[in-house]
């Protein structure tokens, strides 16, 4: 009987919690013993174009808990703190304050040491509702290399700058999951196969840039911009067969894994965004007289002017309607081409006083200055050319000096190169393709795109061969020479316009040098800009040239070119330049060719 | 039903919910050993990526140049112009 009573009794008992806590009690057993687990999708790599890691993904280890199934929060926070090196206090209100909750983060991305430690007090005090979960961290092994074109990603490792922004998309993946029986110290014992939904990795991104090149051009650019105590500078090396962008180099460069301080105030808020800029393509600037080719040569290919035609200077100063406009020196008469090579602001306005303001203006959209270049970088600068009935009788002579106008490092490498290639206008690459994670090409960017014709190839060889290998021998780009090969080029000294937009700042300049080498089949485009150089010397001849011939003869080295200079001519030889080494394909015969051709200028 | 039916019924029972015993244990074991296995499979992929990071590291050319020019050969036809002896930058 007693049994019987006590069997109806348990019964009772168990319909009651049954009716009053069943479904409460299922989930909280559901809860004990599952767990769902996230699988995070490993972001895909970045590489240069001969499959160097430039970027990719460690998994590190951070800690969560569980708050609903710590039974003594005290007791929990006051285990775990210390060794983690957090306020205990603060972690018990937390776990107090998020009973609710399945999953709160305790510290992301333990050290070594935390974690052993921690690992310790889990065992010693069976503390399971704290878990370790393996995190995806951002690894850049080059450290700053490139900082500028990778950008950095975020917390959750969103891509908050470069390439890591403007390709999160394929970078990313997606997170996959898995819901397991785990044991009670959560360890997973079984998964259903229909429970578990596995990630998808992300592609990896194969850039243009040469990590040689690039480190080369990042190292000369940071000498110059020490050695006249730059604001900042840039550096840009092209192909400018295909328009792939060999380096992009910008100084002061910053740390993509740590870009921003901890707690940082307004003021170092401030400086770190200004020095994650990339002002190769986010800043645009008067671009001074490194313009002057572009317009001479358009007049040229129109046959508006020829490269002999005498142009009377009478210097130093001359006026044009209310302007007057200053050369450096008082030259009497010039020809053209001298025009280009000693660069006479002169020459320049009675150029732009024959072609007119309808002319310059198509002159300049012709290069494409006015509109972004397409480059995959995110904040690309459009630069600034005026809707043309805003221009007045003060750009005749503005436009050809590169006044009245902006352009991007960017937008003026990519109009050089049209002065290296015969006369196509390029679109920059700097994306070369995209592959999948087991290494299949999933997107091949790597053929040329031409956006249009500029100038006849006839016009390019000639004005290359007579007015920019002549800056280089004779003009004011002489400082740009260097052995082995001939550099044409131009360079530039703008001075730096008022915010507001009324005249220019006064002691400011923009020192700028773009070149290019071999004369005779250019493998390689440089600029380089240095923004308000304040240790005396600011002319682009001065500040940028000896640095763009740096950068363009590693350059050349390391892309195995064939020399082109005969031992009896020396760099500024004035004598036509001869090529004693067939054009050959890289190879080891180029790596001969090289050898034996700087050993007969040695014995010279 | 004779003893010895009754026996061997219940000796085949027995001997049914045992072998059930023993294969749920042996698929829990064999599940739990796979979990471990994964979970090495992680940490031994783990290894790989990060040697693949580090020998990306050491291929830095900042690196390699140091290397060079602790061995006192330099590389660059400007650096041999110029006889840079500065240290490489990093």
């Amino acid at each position: 009987m007693v049994v019987i009573v006590l069997l109806v009794a348990g019964a009772g008992r168990l319909a009651w919690v049954e009716c009053t806590r069943g479904s409460g009690l299922r989930e909280q057993a559901q809860r004990q013993h599952t767990a769902t687990l996230v699988v995070p999708a490993q972001r895909g790599d970045i590489l240069d174009t001969r499959g160097r890691i430039l970027a990719g993904t460690l998994r590190r280890p951070s800690l969560f808990v569980d708050p609903s199934l710590v039974e003594d929060a005290r007791f929990a926070a006051h285990s775990v703190a210390p060794v983690l090196g957090l306020n205990p206090t603060e972690l018990e209100q937390i776990i107090r304050t998020r009973r609710d909750r399945g999953f709160v983060w305790v510290k992301r991305r333990l050290s070594d040491r935390e974690l052993e430690d921690f690992l310790a007090v889990r065992r010693d005090r069976r503390l399971r509702a704290f878990v370790i979960r393996q995190e995806p961290q951002r690894v850049y092994p080059s450290g700053r290399l490139a900082a500028h074109v990778l950008g950095f990603v975020g917390a959750e490792q969103h891509g908050l700058a470069g390439i890591e922004q403007s390709l999160d998309g394929v970078l990313a993946g997606k997170d996959g999951w898995r819901v397991s029986t785990v044991d009670v110290r959560r360890r997973r014992v079984h998964s259903r196969p229909a429970d578990y939904t596995p990630p998808r990795d992300g592609a990896g991104v194969v850039l243009t840039i040469d990590v040689h090149i690039q480190q080369r051009t990042e190292y000369h650019l940071r000498n110059a911009v020490k050695e006249f105590r730059a604001h900042w500078g840039t550096a840009l090396v092209m192909d400018p067969q295909s328009g792939e962008v060999l380096a992009m180099a910008v100084v002061p460069a910053f740390d993509p894994a740590d870009p921003i301080p901890p707690h940082p105030d307004a003021q170092q808020r401030e400086a770190a965004t200004q020095r994650m800029r990339n002002r190769a393509v986010s800043d645009s600037y008067e671009p001074g007289s490194i313009f002057k080719p572009f317009i001479v040569s358009c007049a040229l290919d129109e046959g508006i002017i020829h490269l002999d035609e005498p142009y009377v200077i009478n210097g130093p100063t001359r006026r044009f309607g209310s302007r007057t406009i200053h050369d450096t020196h008082a030259y009497s008469t010039l020809a053209l081409h001298e025009v280009i090579s000693k660069s006479s602001n002169i020459g320049m306005g009675l150029v732009g006083a024959r072609c007119g303001n309808e002319r310059l203006h198509r002159f300049v959209r012709r290069f494409g200055f006015g509109d972004p270049t397409g480059i995959r970088l995110p904040g690309e600068h459009p630069g600034l050319v005026q809707d043309f009935s805003r221009w007045s009788g003060y750009s005749t002579q503005s436009i050809p000096i590169g006044q009245e106008i902006a352009a991007t490092p960017i937008q003026i490498i990519t109009a050089f190169s049209v002065f290296c290639n015969d006369g196509i206008l390029y679109r920059p690459r700097i994306v070369r393709g995209v592959i999948g994670p087991g290494g299949e090409t999933l997107a091949d960017y790597s053929r040329p795109v031409a956006v249009r014709r500029v100038l006849d190839s006839r016009t390019v060889r000639e004005f290359r061969r007579r007015a920019l290998v002549e800056v280089v021998r004779s003009g004011t780009g002489k400082p740009a020479a260097i052995a082995d090969y001939q550099v044409f080029g131009k360079t530039g000294t703008a001075q730096v316009a008022r915010p507001d937009g009324r005249g220019y700042l006064s002691g400011a300049y923009v020192g700028s040098f773009m070149c290019g080498a071999p004369s005779d089949h250019p493998r390689a485009a440089v600029l380089v800009s240095l923004y308000r150089p304040s240790a005396g010397a600011y002319y682009g001849s001065r500040v940028a040239a000896p640095t763009a011939a740096a950068i363009l003869a590693d350059t050349l080295v390391y892309m195995q070119v064939p020399p082109e200079l005969t031992r009896d001519q020396g760099p500024t030889g004035a004598a036509t330049v001869s090529v004693v080494v067939a054009r050959r394909d890289q190879g080891a015969d180029c790596q001969h060719a090289v050898t034996d051709s700087q050993q007969l200028i040695t014995d010279n | 039903m004779s003893l010895r039916r009754t026996v061997v019924i219940l000796g085949a029972g027995l001997a049914t919910l045992l072998t059930v015993v023993i294969l749920r244990a042996e698929t829990t074991r064999l599940q739990s050993e796979l979990s471990l296995l994964d979970s090495r499979a992680a940490v031994l992929w783990q290894e790989l990526r990060e040697n693949e990071l580090e020998l990306a590291r050491l291929r830095n050319p900042a690196l390699i140049r140091a290397r060079v020019a602790q061995m006192r050969l330099q590389d660059s036809p400007v650096d041999r112009a110029a006889g840079d002896t500065q240290p490489p930058d990093r």
